[in-house]
């Protein structure tokens, strides 16, 4: 598996814009006890892993695209 | 002006003689210029030990022809300046115990010279000279080269590649014999330890040591070995800073010899130490600035070294020429590779043939001066290892740099021996300097399949290939893969101390597939991410966060055991193990029925490091139904790790660590989450998303729509459970606490009665003791008797009460326990349990599909806490529920008192949800049609007729009959008293004397709460209800739980005070049913 290299002739690619892998340093509190956090608990995670519906359009597109790569190998 | 160092010690060593015309000048470690006087110089001389009174050593003196091999023998200076002879046979022996093969005599023992260097020489000298003396090579000392070319010859011989170089660099091979001078004054034996202390060892110890290796002979060769170096040892251990100029006047060439053997050593083997690592860096820095790559590399890197500052290169190298075989290939490629016996190794071969002067600090101590300030203000920072803390693997490291990254692959492999220890910084990403938005707000929506072309590699790179993408050049001949970024990563300023090839593998592969990621859903980037550059900048900011900062990544924290795998996180999906799944007969299995053990495994990685999981059946079924595939994220909360025992490194292979996930606590993400752990808390899981064997679930919502009364279920000796309300539980409990007196009571007593005459007598002491106690009994007068006994009496006495008292004590209560064990009294296993019943929270937007809204939580030993806090039509953020069992339409979960978190969501929070609360209220027997069979209600009756406890099959019943007064109209213009019965049950084990109600209540005026409406006994025109576990009754309407009968309650009473005619009716009913039933 080979590829030409490109040059990097563009701005590095970690100056655009931080990456989903780029985590944080915190302490991890499990408790959740702090009043602070009260309003975010009204948000019910709702996605039933049976409702077939919730799929957002990525996760389908994706879905096709995994099964047309398992095709072609 | 002179300048000491940059003119060499030799120089000003040679002046000796002359110096007092010109005074020369050194610098100090922290650039200061000092003059010498020259009679300053002499003192140092002498201090130093040059007892000759020379002013300074002759290179080209006698001592050299000590060193001079001989085939028949070998002669050694000891370090009291004896000669010794070696006889051959002795040398053999010391050969074969080197492990040094047959036909490298010369060079072995050349090695062994070297080896006697002290391995912390003073580093601060030795490249400054080697530097200045390839400048001024062959012009700056002739008299000193000249002096000392003749035996030169005889240390050259065999080591072909010192040769050419010293060759090369005429001075440096002149050098050589110049450390023939070094080893000829005697002085204690000194190291350094780990902890950066000098440690002198006598002779005797020596001695001792050598005699614990077993080896006479061996020893002696040692001590021989050890007193020849011994001087230079000594003095230069000394010299922890480093920064003594003083040092570096005394015996220049000897480290500029020695530097030259290093460099054969570092060519010839690829060993390295984690002492020379460090130091190596710098002057590997300076090969790298101009790579050139031929046959005649290493000499090219040997100028390299000689040019670079950094002298601590030196000490390992000549510790590691013994263990070199005479291998002079020119070849680059390192074939030994760094394995982690290196270090000791190295350190055991180096006792062996130093004699003890093996230095095991973990400290090198370095001065910046004169040229090659930059390398040198890295080495400054470094932190280093002690070499019993190598990492696991290290791998060839390639002296590359960025910006020739395609230059010969061949020379990838030779820089095994020039790595940093040093942990420097090394990417300036992190902290960000710049501000920077997410990922999602710089590509604006989700990533989009585009139309544009996107060439075949591209489509192909996978996570479980990414690993091997490798970049190539124009031309295609040149490409580079994972393992030239190690090399370019340690050319940053990486250490491969703290990294491995392993480690930059792993990482290399989630960044190529990130970038490759990237390139194939948003068009704009496509030929721009996927770079070296762009690759080489994510190792670094990886080292840099990882190494440096000691950010570890959720999956490293997990595996070793610094963070709990129940916190919740968000992973990505980067394998399905198709060929495991597919073992198993899951893969026939039909989609709507439950799998069991068919459990499937994929890999998560959280973009860093990744781990393997096994799915429970739920989630099992959804990867058949492509539910959960590659590039999904999905959010993990409550999830155990299996097969942990210890702190396992995420790059253990074979992996014995597995995630369990299950449906409850496993969500899809948002394709923009953030990997790793969530900073908030995360959206608890909807109670209709629920599974009842999904495990356990983290966090869910509820309305609290009743309480019921608090229950105790005792475990009885048989194995079988009975259930009690509190009211029956407090009869129990008190009826055994009765009975258990009596039982005590009478145990004691005959305990007391059987042993009044209780003796010890099992030892001398206790029968001295025990006739003093005799004694004391019979007298009349025992205070007397006490007052004329000696000490000793007293305390044998005491003993013997005190030891009377623990063993009556003993004994009694062994008697109690039979006693209460004979009369079945054993101790109660009773657990307090309350239910609670829930419904699911349905937010005022939400509109999709409803299920299962309904639970039961039994609540295991409930705090008090939740006794008082837990309130109807309150709703609560519940952590740690179980699910037990379900239903159509209820789900049973089971919660434990002190784990389970029960969080009241404020008023404020509720208002998001639709209403779920029906207060309770009294139904009047008027209004009891319109309750539901099944259905619990409560109500406020006058008790007018209590049953007899009759037994059925499997429980005791009671029967109670109930009026509120209400009438009904049974027809036109007739109206009758509406009547209820109620029915009590209660387990047959319990004493008869209990009975649910008590008949004294006839007459009263009760509160009945959580009565299950039953049929109606039409015939009877009755009202049927039944009192299960959770019913509840009570003659106070004070408290809140019961204040809603209390209208009804008076209600009543007020009736039954006027209507003692219709009560008398109604009792005559009563018994009238009761009668035609028994009948």
């Amino acid at each position: 598996m080979a590829t030409e290299t490109k040059p990097a002739t563009e701005e590095a690619k970690m100056d655009l814009f931080e990456d989903d892998d780029e985590f944080e340093e915190f302490e991890i509190n499990e408790e959740w006890e702090d009043k602070e956090e009260g309003n975010d608990v009204t948000q019910q995670w709702e996605d039933d892993w049976d409702d077939d519906d919730v799929n957002d359009d990525f996760s389908l597109q994706l879905r096709r695209e995994l099964d047309s790569n398992a095709e072609k190998n | 002006m002179s300048d000491l160092l940059l003119q060499g010690c030799s120089k000003l060593l040679e002046n000796g003689g002359v110096a007092s015309q010109s005074l020369p000048m050194f610098r100090t470690g922290s650039g200061k210029s000092v003059a010498l006087k020259q009679s300053s110089i002499a003192k140092a001389l002498s201090v130093l030990g040059d007892e000759d009174g020379d002013d300074f050593p002759d290179p080209g003196q006698a001592p050299v022809r000590d060193f001079r091999p001989d085939r028949s023998s070998f002669l050694f200076q000891t370090g009291s300046g004896k000669v010794v002879s070696v006889s051959p046979t002795g040398m053999e022996r010391a050969k074969t115990l080197l492990g040094l093969e047959e036909g490298t005599d010369q060079c072995d023992f050349t090695g062994l010279r070297s080896a006697r260097r002290p391995p912390i020489i003073n580093t601060t000298s030795r490249c400054q000279l080697a530097s200045h003396l390839d400048r001024e090579e062959g012009s700056a000392h002739p008299d000193a080269l000249h002096s000392v070319s003749a035996p030169s010859i005889s240390f050259t011989r065999g080591t072909s590649l010192v040769e050419t170089k010293l060759k090369d660099s005429g001075n440096c091979s002149d050098m050589q014999p110049k450390m023939c001078d070094i080893p000829s004054k005697p002085a204690p034996i000194k190291f350094q330890t780990a902890g950066g202390r000098s440690i002198s060892i006598s002779g005797d110890a020596l001695k001792r040591a050598r005699s614990l290796l077993g080896d006479p002979e061996l020893g002696d060769f040692l001590n021989n070995e050890g007193n020849f170096d011994s001087r230079p040892f000594s003095f230069l251990k000394e010299r922890e800073t480093g920064d003594d100029s003083s040092n570096k006047e005394n015996n220049p060439l000897m480290s500029s010899l020695c530097q030259g053997t290093l460099k054969r050593n570092h060519m010839s083997n690829g060993f390295i130490t984690p002492l020379r690592s460090s130091s190596n860096k710098a002057c590997y820095s300076n090969a790298l600035e101009k790579p050139s790559f031929g046959d005649n590399l290493i000499n090219k890197f040997d100028a390299a070294a000689c040019d670079g500052t950094d002298r601590s290169n030196f000490d390992v190298a000549c510790l590691q020429k013994p263990l070199t075989t005479t291998s002079h290939s020119s070849s680059p490629v390192v074939g030994k590779s760094l394995s982690n016996g290196v270090g000791p190794r190295v350190n055991t071969h180096v006792r062996l043939s130093g004699g003890s002067l093996v230095d095991i600090s973990n400290r090198i101590d370095i001065t910046c001066s004169g040229s090659g300030k930059v390398e040198m203000r890295r080495l400054k920072k470094a932190s280093f290892v002690s070499p019993f803390k190598r990492p696991r693997s290290s791998s060839s490291s390639s002296p590359l740099k960025s910006d020739s990254l395609f230059s010969s692959s061949a020379v990838l492999s030779t820089s095994l021996a020039k790595q940093s220890l040093h942990k420097g910084k090394v990417s300036s990403r992190y902290p960000s300097q710049i501000p920077r938005v997410y990922v999602s707000e710089y590509f604006v929506g989700p990533p989009r399949e585009h139309n544009m072309h996107i060439p075949d590699q591209l489509r192909r790179i996978k996570p479980d290939n990414a690993h091997k993408f490798v970049f190539t050049d124009e031309s295609g001949l040149n490409c580079i893969g994972a393992e030239a970024f190690l090399h370019m990563l340690v050319q940053s300023g990486a250490s491969t101390q703290h990294i491995s090839k392993g480690w930059v593998t792993n990482h290399y592969r989630w960044i190529i597939w990130k970038l490759a990621s990237y390139e194939r859903y948003y068009p704009a980037t496509t030929g721009k991410f996927l770079t070296s550059t762009n690759v080489l900048e994510e190792l670094k900011y990886r080292y840099e966060r990882e190494i440096n900062h000691g950010h570890h990544s959720a999956i490293k924290r997990i595996l070793e055991g610094d963070a709990s795998p129940a916190a919740m996180l968000v992973l990505c999906v980067s394998a399905i193990h198709a060929n495991d799944n597919l073992r198993t007969p899951s893969s026939t299995t039909p989609l709507n029925g439950t799998l069991n053990n068919n459990a499937m495994r994929l890999e998560l990685t959280d973009g860093w490091y990744s781990v393997d999981a096994l799915l429970d059946d739920f989630l099992s079924k959804h990867l058949m139904e492509k539910k959960v595939y590659i590039g999904q994220k999905i959010r993990i909360w409550g999830a155990r790790l299996c097969g942990w025992a210890a702190p396992v490194s995420p790059l253990e292979e074979p992996r014995t660590v597995t995630l369990l996930l299950h449906a409850n606590g496993t969500y899809r993400a948002h394709w923009a989450d953030r990997l790793g752990f969530c900073k908030k808390a995360g959206a608890p899981l909807a109670f209709r998303c629920i599974k009842s064997n999904g495990g356990p679930i983290p966090m869910t919502l509820v309305g609290v729509t009743r309480i019921y009364p608090i229950l105790y279920r005792e475990r009885l000796s048989s194995g079988d459970s009975i259930v009690r309300s509190e009211r029956m539980e407090m009869k129990i409990r008190q009826l055994y606490n009765q009975r258990s007196s009596l039982v005590i009571d009478g145990a004691v007593s005959e305990f007391q009665q059987s042993t009044r005459d209780f003796h010890l007598s099992n030892d001398g002491n206790s029968e001295e003791g025990a006739k003093i106690s005799n004694l004391l009994e019979m007298s009349a007068e025992p205070e007397v008797l006490m007052a004329e006994m000696s000490p000793e009496q007293l305390n044998t006495f005491a003993a013997y009460r005190s030891k009377l008292e623990v063993t009556r004590q003993s004994d009694m209560e062994k008697s109690i326990k039979k006693a209460l064990q004979d009369a079945g009294l054993t101790e109660r296993e009773v657990t307090a349990f309350m239910r609670v019943r829930v419904v699911g929270l349905k937010r005022k937007t939400y509109h999709g599909k409803t299920s299962q809204e309904e639970g039961f939580v039994t609540i295991w030993n409930p705090t008090e806490k939740q006794q008082y806090d837990l309130i109807e039509g309150q709703a609560y953020a519940i952590s740690g529920l179980v699910p037990a069992k379900s239903n159509s339409d209820t789900i049973y979960l089971q919660a434990r008192g002190p784990t389970t978190k029960w969080q009241r969501l404020s008023s404020q929070e509720v208002e998001n949800f639709e209403p779920f609360f029906s207060p309770r209220k009294a139904i009047s027997l008027l209004n009891l049609g319109e309750i539901p069979l099944s259905s619990e209600f409560d109500i406020a009756a006058f008790i007018l007729y209590v049953g007899e406890v009759y037994t059925t099959a499997h429980q005791k019943k009671q029967w109670i009959f109930v009026t509120d007064g209400s009438k009904v109209e049974m027809q036109a213009g007739k109206y009758d008293t509406s009547l209820l019965a109620i029915s009590f049950s209660f387990p047959p084990i319990d004493d008869d004397s209990f009975v649910p109600i008590n008949y004294n209540l006839a007459g009263s005026t009760v509160g009945f709460c959580n009565l299950i409406k039953r049929a109606k006994d039409q015939m009877n025109h009755l009202w049927v209800a039944e009192a299960t576990e959770n019913s509840n009754y009570f003659l106070s309407f004070d408290p809140p739980s019961y204040c809603h009968v209390k209208e009804a309650a008076l209600s009543t009473h007020r009736w039954a005070k006027v209507s003692e005619l219709i009560i008398d009716e109604l009792k005559e009913r009563v018994l009238s049913i009761i009668g035609g039933c028994k009948s």
